[in-house]
């Protein structure tokens, strides 16, 4: 029997045995056995109480039988399930040096502190859009306080940042008539993963293109989360003198899949970072404007048949309390609207809001679609 | 006089007993170690579980009907707790004073002169004392093959109460 403490509960485990293709076969309060279908017809038992006392040695065996119909060691097992709702970012620092997995204190300081400044920057790009912050929004480091960090891992030097996942065909179904707000914390980890890696990768395609980035190209990357802030975390790693060049890794939950068109890794090095500089500074004098992005479900539809436009309620957490927020949509986006209500699709909006205390939150919108953060638009 | 056994001796021969009646009835054993739940040893048949735990003696108490054996509670407790996702049972093996009558060799096969009984403590009372209490176990309620099928038909229980067809 592996000695290993199981770091999980049932729900872990069950959404893992979902993924990888177990289906449920029989389930009473205390147990539920799950089948493998397949020529080996393996079968195991899954325990629901995890107060009971023969939890851990039941959720033990179980990890042994999966290391063996998996052929992984139960470590590797361990951890799939355990993370199996985490999305984690590895930044990983490299140097030609770098040969026993050590980093000066320096540069892991560095790595530590650039690790929560990309993270703060994603998430206020995830708020606003904007080329230069100088303010963050409260909302934004609240989340950096929120993530987690996972252990160091040797080889070069890694820092693995632990967020939330959560797949939204568990959370939204067809006709959603409210939001919840807990749901709506976790999701809003997902997107801030998102928005860093759409952010990190454009950034990157920057970086490797055979021209320097043009105005244009520039503020084009403010609305994928491109920011000021996120081009200065990235260089003050790389720029140390014993990081060569920094690596980041996007390890996607597997309950919730992908979100659409980011990269799983980009790299920085010293002569990539001089096009993010290059992008820094054009940013920092850009003229301040700024784009707010609300997330959230279609609760409120309404169109008078001669209309051209339609109104339409979008519940959203504005600083972090339930609001709708109500908008004005011309044809195309209305019905887009009317599908994200009826299939139970989380939308994205970007515009222009007000929300005066006590009145109604208004928008005016720029943009309006599903969520792409979420890869729930099927 | 006859000795006394070890407990490693005891353990080991309750053990060889339950193994000989699992490998007959085609389940397969797991957890052999001592663990922290209360438990010796851990029946499986196509992902179904019975834990059992092992206790063996030269000198059975007898009661009316059948033998008791004072368990401590700590283990009592785990073993009835109604949350476990197997039942816990307590085995009872009794061998003959004399170790040197444990196994008997004849010419065409090896006896274990020892025999065995079961209760099952999965959703029993609270109870009342504070370090022992003392088990029932029916003679009638002897530890065979026949009596595994009876456990895992529990632990088929616990598992069957929602049906298939779960989200």
């Amino acid at each position: 029997m592996a000695d290993i403490t199981p770091d999980f509960g049932p729900e872990e485990i069950r959404s893992y045995l979902k993924v990888t293709g177990w289906a449920p076969v029989s389930g009473g309060a205390v147990a539920e056995l799950w089948t493998l279908p397949g020529p080996a017809d393996e079968v195991v038992l899954v325990p629901m109480k995890p107060g009971a006392p023969d939890f851990a040695k039941r959720a033990r065996i179980l990890i042994q039988d999966l290391s063996r119909i998996e052929c992984e060691d139960v470590q590797t097992v361990h951890d799939a399930i355990a993370t199996i709702y985490n999305d984690v970012t590895d930044l990983r620092a490299s140097h030609p040096s770098m040969s026993d997995g050590s980093i000066p204190l320096e540069s892991g300081y560095e790595l530590f502190v650039s690790a929560k400044r990309l993270r703060v920057a994603s998430a206020a790009a995830t708020l606003r859009r904007q080329g230069h912050f100088r303010n963050f929004p409260p909302r934004a480091r609240d989340q950096a306080r929120e993530v987690r960090l996972g252990q160091t891992r040797r080889g070069s030097y890694i820092v693995p940042i632990i967020s939330q996942a959560r797949s939204p065909e568990d959370v939204y179904s067809p006709r959603q008539d409210h939001i919840d707000v807990k749901i709506e914390e976790t999701l809003f980890d997902r997107r801030v993963t998102a928005t860093m890696s759409r952010a990190l990768g454009v950034l990157g395609d920057m970086a490797g293109a055979d021209h320097e980035p043009t105005p244009s190209e520039i503020n084009d990357s403010i609305g994928e989360g491109v920011s000021y802030e996120l081009c200065k975390a990235l260089a003050k790693v790389v720029n140390t003198e014993s990081v060569s060049a920094l690596d980041v890794t996007f390890n996607w939950s597997r309950v919730a899949a992908p979100p659409p068109g980011t990269p799983t890794r980009v790299e920085f090095n010293r002569e990539a970072i001089e096009i993010v500089d290059l992008v820094s500074e054009q940013l920092k004098s850009k003229i301040h404007t700024r784009n707010h992005l609300i997330y959230g479900v279609v609760t409120d539809l309404s169109r008078h048949p001669n209309d051209d436009t339609g109104h339409v309620g979008v519940q959203t957490l504005l600083q972090r309390r339930s609001r709708t927020v109500w908008m004005d949509l011309p044809d195309r986006e209305y019905h887009t609207a009317v599908r994200c209500h009826d299939a139970g699709i989380p939308v994205r909006v970007s515009g222009t809001l007000t929300s005066p205390p006590g009145g109604l939150a208004r928008m005016n919108v720029s943009a309006f679609g599903p969520d792409p953060s979420l890869g729930a638009d099927n | 006089m006859a000795a006394e056994a070890t407990s490693w001796q005891k353990e080991q021969v309750s053990r060889a007993y339950v193994h000989a009646l699992a490998t007959q009835g085609g389940y397969t054993i797991c957890d052999w170690n001592v663990d922290k739940d209360g438990v010796d040893v851990t029946l499986r048949s196509r992902g179904l579980m019975v834990d059992i735990q092992l206790k063996c003696t030269q000198n059975p108490r007898t009661i009316r009907s059948g033998y008791s054996f004072d368990l401590d509670i700590e283990t009592y407790d785990k073993l009835r707790d109604p949350e476990r996702s197997a039942p816990g049972h307590l085995a009872l093996l009794i061998v003959p004073r004399d170790i040197g009558r444990w196994v008997i060799h004849q010419p065409d096969s090896i006896v274990l002169a020892c025999h065995g009984y079961w209760s099952s403590l999965y959703g029993m009372e609270h109870a009342p004392g504070s370090s022992t209490t003392a088990i029932h176990l029916p003679e009638h309620q002897e530890l065979t093959v026949k009596a595994m099928g009876t456990m895992f038909d529990a632990a088929r229980r616990m598992t069957n109460s929602a049906g298939p067809g779960l989200n």
